[in-house]
């Protein structure tokens, strides 16, 4: 069984076709970097994925479940963690995690014990019940994090998770990652830093315009191209060759 | 419309200039303020409501203006002048001071201008008076609403020239009102940190809007109406000189009766002088000052911490523990209890209201025309049960009020985690947002309705009060289960919610024949204890059942 299947995704707003024929498979315990440009798909891809956006075409699979006849199951098994997402910051990062472990069904004393011992590892232990109105960027991001994988699920999206943590965070959210493969988990992250996911990702898919145009490790997208970086396969990729003679055109302009 | 606006600023360009701020920039920023707000307004109707926002606003005015041809008529009626112009002053300044603290002050306090507009070259003072600028094309179109009325009868009685006068006057009484908040936002400033003046503005709006609702009644006993009306112009005292629609009535009085004397001109001359001197200090001495507070405001927001009450989560998790049936629904209550003890717009949006019934019993005490001592109105009220269904029904429709605020949040983003979370049932998040606040809220007010109404009628309308309580709650609950709801903190706040309104209107429409019927069956004995029984079980039963209310009758935004 995939952790993820997904076959022939079609997903339009309005007249625009947003994903055109989107085909991708994953196994558990990889670790997927999902690139693209803005705009090419990927937020909507994710969403889908998570069951909340339920009306689309093709056949979209989680562990086994179509998200579309068993949207409940799947979202019990998916752990969602958005960029820089609102959160009702009148409450503490405990009350939080409490009402939104209470969403899960998950009784106040699992949660409370649980909620405590990361918040601690993260750094937040005393903050806890400090209410988040106060909180910088950074340290909303880190209990958003938390309440991602709060639950204990199986597949794990992440978009953008690396937003506004120090770099203690980061080293520290990137050894997470790891070892969460290492349990099992499947990892489904999305980013625009490409040295991050060139490094820890087991596979890379670039999406651009709806369809997936890259699917692979990084040696064999390397292989492919011929060039170093992941940027700049990116760069390749999505076809944009012309950056050094727009960034001229800019300082030109600013300077009239 | 904003093109309108903006011609004004224009014919006024000579005025701006003398006040020392940059021209353009003030046009430009009060531009696109006006634009971002035009949008806001009508972003609502994209989620097909009527252009809500808009029609309030425009609505509201409607209201201002019907109130102030009905107070116009007093014009006909007064034989002092002052004393009638006086109170019109009175009115319009408080209307308007009302509506610029509990609506503008975001609006002035505002720091997201922090991030565009102060790294660029804008001076203090364009920046502050652009701001209050803005807020002044708002409140022109309120106080034109107010004043027209007045303006007609004053022509039509004192001709034209005194009409001209009153506009005048009335335009110098807006500065002045908008100028003193400022200095008095100032002050406030200096002495509180910036987020506990957030709470004390809070405060003080609530208090504000409460002893408005309540206070016309103080009014009539502090004044003596008769004898001011029938031109008794009593001597004037030492604190006329420190309110001005006194000194504004007083000026009226100079222009129509043509009476000069020292005090009445000394009063002209405040009224023509002050609203400018306001001006000058502020524009010269405190606008640097204010804005750096506000600068100031966004990062000391994180500096401090809200010390969280500890003790009160222990009460919290024991009540939630005793009304809730199932994890979720606990959760909810839990999350809608402490948000509404903290979120400080929800306060404002709800606390006034909660006075107001808390204070109709306490006022329907002293309806009568301060005759007789307080205990022989007590007697009289005795003979009138139908007060108490009344008030029981009033009361009862708190819950309504409170219900309709409970989906709207500033932070309705974060419902986001609604459509991510395994929410099966949206019922259990509903009902036990439902138990929180009848916990919170209904029942601390049937305990004080049940003091107050033992008092006076003694143990015989305990029933009603349960009674006229179920029946609320039932309805409520019956109409939820059927109709649409919206989950706790879900979507955009909206301003006096407009749709809504015609809900409520149905609703109070519905609990008054109720409360009618209420009162025939109360004359059959047994009648109402039978039908508490009955309610409560039935109460119980549409409990359970509201739990299994699906997604199909929830609207999220």
């Amino acid at each position: 069984m995939k952790a993820i299947k997904i076959s022939n995704l079609q997903k339009a707003y309005g007249s625009t076709l947003v994903l055109k024929d989107v085909n991708l498979e994953v196994d558990s315990g990889e670790i997927i970097g999902y690139i693209g440009p803005n705009g090419a798909g990927k937020s909507t891809t994710i969403k889908i994925l998570i069951g909340m956006i339920p009306d689309y075409a093709g056949s979209v699979e989680v562990m086994g479940l179509d998200v579309k006849t068993n949207p409940l199951e799947v979202k019990r098994l998916i752990g969602y963690v958005p960029e820089n997402a609102s959160l009702y910051d009148t409450l503490s990062p405990m009350e939080y995690l409490r009402f939104l472990g209470s969403l899960y069904q998950l009784e106040n004393n699992q949660i409370e014990e649980k909620a405590t011992e990361l918040l601690r590892l993260f750094a937040l232990y005393d903050q806890r019940d400090d209410r988040m109105t106060t909180f910088s960027k950074g340290m909303k991001q880190k209990v958003l994090l938390i309440s991602g994988i709060l639950h204990n699920p199986k597949v794990i999206f992440l978009d953008e998770p690396l937003s506004g943590l120090d770099a203690n965070a980061v080293i520290f959210v990137k050894e997470i990652l790891s070892q969460l493969k290492h349990a099992g988990k499947t990892i489904f992250y999305s980013s625009h830093i490409m040295d991050v996911v060139e490094k820890i990702s087991d596979r890379i898919v670039l999406i651009n315009n709806g369809i997936i145009i890259a699917n692979g490790t990084f040696e064999e997208l390397k292989s492919q191209r011929e060039t170093g970086s992941l940027e700049q396969i990116f760069n390749q990729l999505t076809g944009n060759n012309e950056h050094v003679q727009l960034a001229e055109e800019f300082i030109q302009v600013m300077n009239r | 419309m904003i093109n309108f606006y903006i011609k004004i600023l224009f014919l006024l360009h000579s005025i701006f200039l003398r006040l020392g701020v940059n021209f353009e920039q003030l046009v430009a920023i009060v531009e696109v303020k006006l634009k971002m707000d035009n949008r806001r307004a009508r972003f609502n109707q994209w989620n097909k409501k009527q252009s809500e926002s808009n029609s309030t606003f425009f609505l509201t005015l409607g209201l201002y203006f019907l109130m102030a041809c009905a107070f116009s008529a007093f014009i006909y009626f007064s034989v002092s002048i002052i004393a009638i112009y006086s109170l019109i002053f009175a009115m319009m300044m408080f209307m308007l001071a009302m509506t610029l603290i509990t609506d503008f002050s975001a609006v002035i306090l505002d720091s997201n201008d922090n991030a565009v507009l102060l790294p660029r070259p804008i001076d203090d003072r364009t920046l502050l008076i652009a701001r209050i600028t803005h807020i002044l094309m708002y409140l022109l179109s309120m106080m034109l609403a107010l004043a027209i009325p007045f303006m007609v009868v004053t022509m039509h009685l004192y001709g034209v020239f005194a009409a001209i006068s009153f506009l005048i006057i009335s335009l110098l009484s807006l500065i002045l009102i908008v100028f003193l908040t400022n200095i008095f936002y100032l002050v406030l400033m200096q002495f509180t940190s910036e987020e506990r003046l957030r709470n004390v503005i809070n405060t003080f709006q609530i208090i504000l809007t409460f002893t408005f609702m309540g206070g016309y009644r103080l009014v009539g006993r502090l004044v003596n109406f008769d004898a001011l009306m029938n031109g008794v112009d009593s001597k004037v005292q030492w604190w006329y000189f420190f309110v001005p629609p006194i000194w504004m009535g007083n000026s009226m009085n100079v222009i129509i009766k043509h009476e000069f004397d020292a005090t009445k001109f000394l009063f002209l001359f405040l009224t023509l002088t002050v609203p400018f001197m306001v001006v000058f200090l502020v524009n010269n001495v405190f606008s640097g000052v204010f804005n750096q507070k506000i600068a100031g405001m966004d990062i000391a927001k994180r500096r401090e911490k809200i010390p969280n009450k500890v003790a009160k989560k222990g009460l919290i998790e024991t009540l939630s523990g005793i009304f809730t049936g199932t994890p979720m629904e606990r959760g909810a209550f839990e999350f809608v209890w402490k948000i509404t003890s903290r979120d400080r717009k929800f306060k404002l949006r709800i606390y006034p209201s909660l006075a107001y019934f808390l204070i109709y019993p306490v006022f329907m005490i002293g309806t009568g025309r301060g005759d007789g001592s307080f205990v022989q109105q007590i007697e009289h009220l005795r003979e009138s049960t139908g007060i108490g269904i009344v008030v029981i029904y009033l009361c009862g429709t708190v819950l309504l009020t409170i219900r309709s605020q409970i989906s709207q949040s500033e932070d309705f983003k974060a419902a986001w985690l609604y459509e991510l979370a395994p929410i099966g049932k949206p019922g259990e998040i509903l009902s036990g947002s439902l138990r929180a606040i009848m916990v919170k809220f209904l029942l601390p007010i049937t305990i004080f309705l049940s003091l107050v109404l033992s008092i006076i009628w003694g143990v015989n309308l305990l029933d009603d009060l349960l009674f006229g309580m179920l029946t609320i709650t039932n309805l409520d609950l019956l109409l939820s289960i059927g109709m649409s709801n919206k989950l706790p903190f879900s979507s955009e706040i909206k301003k006096n919610g407009g749709g809504s309104f015609i809900r409520n209107m149905t609703y109070v429409f519905i609990t008054g024949i109720i409360g009618l019927v209420h009162y025939l069956m109360m004359q059959v004995p047994y009648v109402i204890g039978v039908f508490v029984l009955i309610q409560l079980v039935l109460v119980l039963y549409l409990f359970k059942k509201y739990r299994e209310v699906s997604w199909e009758k929830v609207r999220m935004e």
